[in-house]
């Protein structure tokens, strides 16, 4: 085979598409001919900087829009991973902020006697009486344990200890956290 | 690429109405057909709604899907035939090159010379000397070296026979190389 034999069967070559012998035949040519070798060079230049370009990504909506042309209603969004991460680093300390109210709230009601509300029942006036009492005391409660929250607060702020300061605001932070995350973290795709 | 099987799977399940298997086919082919638009039509806007489409119309029709053609082969050749009906439409030239008379321009589009060396990087003037090329060209070289067809999904594809898959790649190439060489990106 001379050059312009080659020449014509390089694109097979770049390909596969050879023969065996065909293709050691242009391969043992390419090694003594630098013209050739040349050519073969640039096309596969050429197929490499093709493959090389980039895919590019169409927009956020891409998926909705093709779903609702056909009648479904958009998927929920996964979770962003960094909004898990949060989560599971905040949950325990939300929880004990969470059980910190409830200790406060708990300790201000006084321990329910099973007897005495057994009595009660049976008298249906009394166990109303006793009701509303409740109701009020819990009431008190809910408010000391927002006092109690409102001066943790006001404390935090007036001290200058940057702990309790940086404490306060992680206790925060990761209770709205939590919030968003129990909003973003249900379905994905 | 997803692989065959699992693409007919999810196939399956769209035909039973699985919204999910939907979507997945989306997330699958999505960057490719996109991608393949928009270096046909040179617009991103005008691709994003020419990909929503191609899988609109895919979806709907997919009931007449063969599997015996693999299944991004027919998403090909949807995006192709949505893609021709809209430089149809606009009005751009150079659609067909069986056309012995239709000379085909190779010349830069106006790249100046710091263009070549300063501003642009390599994957730039490549993108910009394969945008300069006519839609079949530059649609058959993305088809073969980015998307990885082989020569007979190409020819499903672009519904032409294998032998004209071959000398329109080997012309595109022909004339890729020698864009690249004048532009200098190849020495």
């Amino acid at each position: 085979m001379d050059c312009i034999d080659i020449k014509n069967k390089l694109d097979q070559l770049l390909d596969g598409l050879l023969p065996a012998d065909q293709a050691k035949e242009v391969r043992t040519h390419l090694k003594r001919c630098p013209d050739c070798r040349r050519e073969y060079n640039l096309l596969r230049m050429v197929a490499g900087s093709v493959a090389a370009l980039p895919l590019y990504q169409p927009g956020r909506q891409f998926n909705d829009r093709v779903l609702a042309a056909l009648g479904f209603q958009p998927l929920a969004r996964p979770a962003q991973a960094w909004t898990k991460w949060l989560v599971g680093a905040g949950a325990p300390l939300a929880a004990l902020w969470t059980g910190l109210l409830a200790y406060v709230v708990y300790s201000r009601l006084s321990v329910v006697d099973a007897l005495r509300v057994l009595q009660l029942a049976a008298r249906p006036r009394e166990l109303l009486s006793a009701l509303c009492f409740y109701a009020v005391k819990l009431g008190f409660a809910v408010n000391d344990a927002a006092r109690f929250a409102a001066g943790f607060v006001t404390l935090a702020v007036k001290t200058s200890s940057l702990p309790l300061q940086l404490g306060l605001a992680s206790l925060i932070a990761f209770s709205l956290i939590l919030l968003l995350g129990r909003r973003t973290g249900a379905a994905s795709y | 690429m997803a692989s065959r099987e699992k693409d007919l799977l999810l196939v399956e399940r769209c035909k039973a109405g699985d919204q999910r298997a939907y979507n997945d086919l989306i997330n699958g082919y999505k960057r490719q057909i996109f991608s393949l638009i928009y270096r046909m039509v040179g617009n991103a806007a005008d691709a994003e709604d020419l990909a929503q489409d191609t899988f609109i119309k895919a979806f709907r029709s997919i009931k007449l899907y063969d599997p015996a053609y693999p299944f991004h082969t027919w998403l090909f050749k949807i995006a192709h035939n949505t893609s021709i009906d809209f430089l149809r439409a606009n009005k751009h030239v150079a659609l067909t090159i069986d056309d012995a008379e239709n000379p085909i321009d190779i010349e830069d589009q106006g790249l100046s010379l710091e263009e070549k060396t300063e501003h642009l990087s390599q994957k730039e003037l490549i993108e910009r000397q394969l945008a300069s090329l006519p839609p079949p060209y530059r649609e058959i070289l993305v088809l073969r070296h980015q998307q990885e067809l082989s020569y007979e999904e190409i020819a499903q594809t672009l519904e032409i026979p294998i032998g004209t898959v071959k000398v329109r790649l080997f012309r595109a190439r022909e004339i890729m190389k020698e864009k690249l060489v004048k532009t200098g990106v190849f020495q």
